[in-house]
């Protein structure tokens, strides 16, 4: 018998647990400024995550799915990416989402239930939350199409966790986008956990990279709590796209520090230890350590970020809680560009009762 | 004075149990600072505190239940209070609204508010029931947005007017010095709950019998015999180390025997689980018995220890009691229970012996095993119990 396929996967990690480079860095990370806006970003969505689980402790929030410990994975992707590019999210990427101009108060909407949260101001041809899990995917790979349909150099970013992959859904937008070569990068987040079922149960492969290979496009594991690892791959592998090469698949391992939503209790299944050791290569202190061992980052300016922050993340609270409530005409006008006559009236009727509280 | 009403906690969970209070009464407290370590059905969870300012009340001491929207907190967020907290705050925000209008409607329950109405609101399906049950709708004050009466509030108020005086609950002037209504916590509210669980679903059978354990040599363990013959007799009749699935009507049978293991505590019923009883050694089988008896009884054991048990072993004899009809816990379908060891007159041949025999009393569901199952069981684990060593 002979052999007809094989094949590889590739692991890229350029800054280690301690935040001692492990390769030659790229070019953007020798720019101190640009490391910076990177930790600052990261440093705000950990701030943001305690404030949002507090808020709904306090019962001014719905369920909220936590980022702690993906803050890598989420900003580095956000900073790959062009503006024009499309996002396609789960539903815990605020890194990314923040790097593209989704405010924290639209991400606190959202969470209470209020959809305006994602009539973004910002970047207006980014998908909103996705809560079905893997339903995303091929519609990237549609807008991916889109672009390519149109000749338009943009690249369609999606999301999908360790869970997700199980989806036919996944698959489908996978042999799609390897068929057609479509301009789309696919980041798997391996954080471990889908809800309560641990990886290895999750699958019997040894990556979850190499599920792209299936479909003919390349898969590339990164290190995903190293912010500089992740941005490099996922920028070749935007490059790649937006020049006709097609699309890749990115797996960045991380791991959820968290529990998987407000809602969850993690004591309850992770086995004990786990979540200690995976604090010792969380994302933050790493890139803080490398900054720190390059003379760009002390104590003061340390407290100044946090200040910084938290001033932030209050006045978006502000702006949250102090938001009008919805109006009726909100659940009609969105529907159709001409509402049919039945819709007009029953417009009329909430209308009408609207302030009512009947 | 603003007023911290407990929230949701979770998704649509009802109530929680204050575990323990990490302030007072006079505390200065800063926005986001641990007020609380609260239980729901899911998860104990730390609750912080939306307001800055000095603590007024505490509504409810720990092993209390509270629900979702009642009382929790109440706060002086006054000027004075409100700047000694912000000095001290290691919190986010710095002002945030004091009102429990900011609380999504359906966690508030204000009882507080007086009704303004001047016509009485009810949903319609209230009014109707409130026509057939005699309920005078203008009497109540409903519990709804803005006092809107609802179903639930009519059978309140129905139930109340139907029921014997509430005098006649309670013991007659002899027994007058009976104790204060106890209510259950904890444990004990667990275990009523899984046993009126079992006693609505599981049809119980129970078949007794003897181990004659005559020959049994010195230093033999009894819970690990125990737990051994439970082994040989699920290998016999694996069908019995199984759960029963009433919706989809199936039985899921382990290849793996998980027995837990009923332990008495002043708090009321717990049931650790030792695992893979059917591989261990007699020794390992008596440290892992040590380990989970003393986490029971501190209530140290963490819910891995507690929950998927495939079999269960009532060990009550040690106390008192031959026989009885222990209770299967859903989804679990059987339950063996050993009772006081006692020398038996026997008959040995056609002599008379007096021989230490063990009672057995095995319950199992008749739902999804059958009497012929059951008793090759109890069989395979009296051949086990009766071997010397």
């Amino acid at each position: 018998m002979s052999s007809v396929a094989t094949f590889h996967i590739d692991h890229e990690q350029l800054l280690d647990a301690d935040g001692r480079p492990t390769a030659a860095l790229p070019a953007f990370a020798q720019d101190a400024s640009e490391l910076l806006h990177l930790y600052r970003l990261m440093t705000l969505c950990r701030l943001f995550d305690a404030k949002a689980i507090n808020l709904q402790r306090t019962g001014r929030l719905g369920t909220y799915a936590p980022c702690t410990g993906h803050e890598a994975t989420h900003v580095g992707v956000g900073a790959a990416m062009r503006p024009e590019d499309a996002l396609f999210p789960v539903y815990r990427e605020y890194g990314t989402q923040l790097w593209r101009g989704v405010t924290l108060t639209e991400i606190l909407t959202y969470w209470n239930g209020d959809e305006r949260g994602t009539h973004f101001a910002g970047p207006r041809q980014d998908f909103p939350w996705c809560v079905p899990i893997a339903s995303q995917m091929p519609q990237a790979a549609g807008a991916a199409m889109a672009f390519k349909l149109r000749g338009e150099a943009r690249c369609a970013v999606a999301y999908i966790g360790d869970g997700g992959t199980s989806q036919g859904a996944f698959y489908e937008a996978l042999n799609m986008a390897g068929a057609h070569a479509l301009p789309v990068v696919f980041i798997i987040v391996n954080n471990g956990w889908a809800i309560s079922v641990p990886v290895a149960e999750q699958t019997a492969a040894q990556t979850l990279a190499q599920k792209a290979i299936a479909a003919g496009i390349p898969g590339v594991q990164v290190d995903g709590n190293d912010v500089i690892g992740v941005r490099a791959v996922v920028e070749r592998a935007l490059a790649r796209a937006r020049s006709g090469g097609g699309a890749t698949v990115v797996e960045a391992l991380t791991y959820r520090l968290s529990d998987h939503t407000t809602a969850d209790d993690a004591t309850r299944y992770r086995p004990a230890g786990e979540l200690e050791a995976a604090w010792q290569r969380e994302p933050l202190l790493r890139l803080r350590r490398y900054l720190q061992a390059q003379g760009q980052w002390d104590e003061a300016q340390e407290a100044d970020l946090r200040a910084d922050c938290s001033a932030q993340i209050e006045a978006a609270v502000v702006a949250y809680t102090s938001l009008p409530a919805p109006v009726s005409d909100d659940m009609f006008t969105h529907l159709f560009a001409h509402p049919p006559a039945e819709l007009a009236q029953q417009q009329a009727t909430a209308r009408r009762y609207a302030g009512s509280g009947r | 004075m603003a007023r911290f009403n407990l929230p949701d906690l979770g998704e649509g969970l009802q109530e929680a149990e204050i575990i323990r209070w990490h302030v007072a009464i006079g505390d200065v407290v800063a926005i986001d600072q641990p007020l609380v370590a609260m239980e729901t059905a899911k998860a104990v969870v730390e609750v912080p505190s939306p307001h800055a300012g000095t603590i007024l009340a505490l509504h409810g001491q720990p092993g209390d239940t509270i629900a979702t929207g009642a009382a929790l907190v109440d706060f002086d967020t006054g000027p004075v209070a409100g700047n000694a907290a912000g000095t001290s705050a290691g919190g986010v925000v710095g002002h945030m609204p004091t009102s429990d209008a900011e609380l999504p409607a359906a966690a508030v329950r204000d009882n507080s508010s007086e009704a303004t109405h001047t016509r009485t609101r009810a949903v319609p399906a209230a009014r109707d029931l409130a026509r057939r049950l005699g309920v005078d709708l203008a009497s109540l004050r409903g519990s709804g947005r803005d006092g809107l009466i609802s179903v639930d509030d009519v059978m309140a108020a129905a139930a109340v007017t139907l029921q014997p005086p509430a005098s006649a609950m309670r013991p007659s002037a002899p027994y007058g010095e009976a104790g204060e209504l106890d209510v259950l916590r904890s444990l004990r509210r667990a275990m009523a709950q899984s046993m009126s669980l079992a006693r609505d679903n599981v049809m119980e059978c129970t078949v007794v019998d003897d181990a004659d354990i005559h020959a049994w040599e010195s230093g033999n363990d009894y819970t690990a015999r125990l737990l051994r013959a439970i082994a040989a007799g699920c290998r016999a009749e694996p069908g019995l180390n199984a759960w029963y699935d009433a919706n989809s009507q199936g039985r899921r049978i382990f290849h793996h025997i998980d027995v837990g293991i009923a332990v008495d505590t002043p708090d009321g019923l717990l049931v650790p689980v030792i695992r893979d009883v059917g591989n261990r050694t007699p020794d390992a089988l008596r440290t892992e018995i040590n380990r989970l008896k003393a986490g029971a009884r501190d209530r140290s054991l963490p819910p891995a220890d507690l929950r998927d048990f495939t079999f269960m072993l009532s060990n009550f004899g040690v106390m008192a009691g031959r026989y009885a009809t222990p209770v299967v816990v859903p989804p679990a379908i059987a339950i063996l229970g050993a009772g006081k060891v006692s020398r038996d007159v026997v008959a040995v041949g056609d002599d008379i012996a007096i021989h230490r025999r063990m009672p057995l009393s095995l319950t199992f569901d008749h739902r999804c095993v059958t009497g012929g199952e059951a008793v090759r069981l109890l069989a395979a684990v009296i051949a086990d119990l009766e071997l010397p060593n």
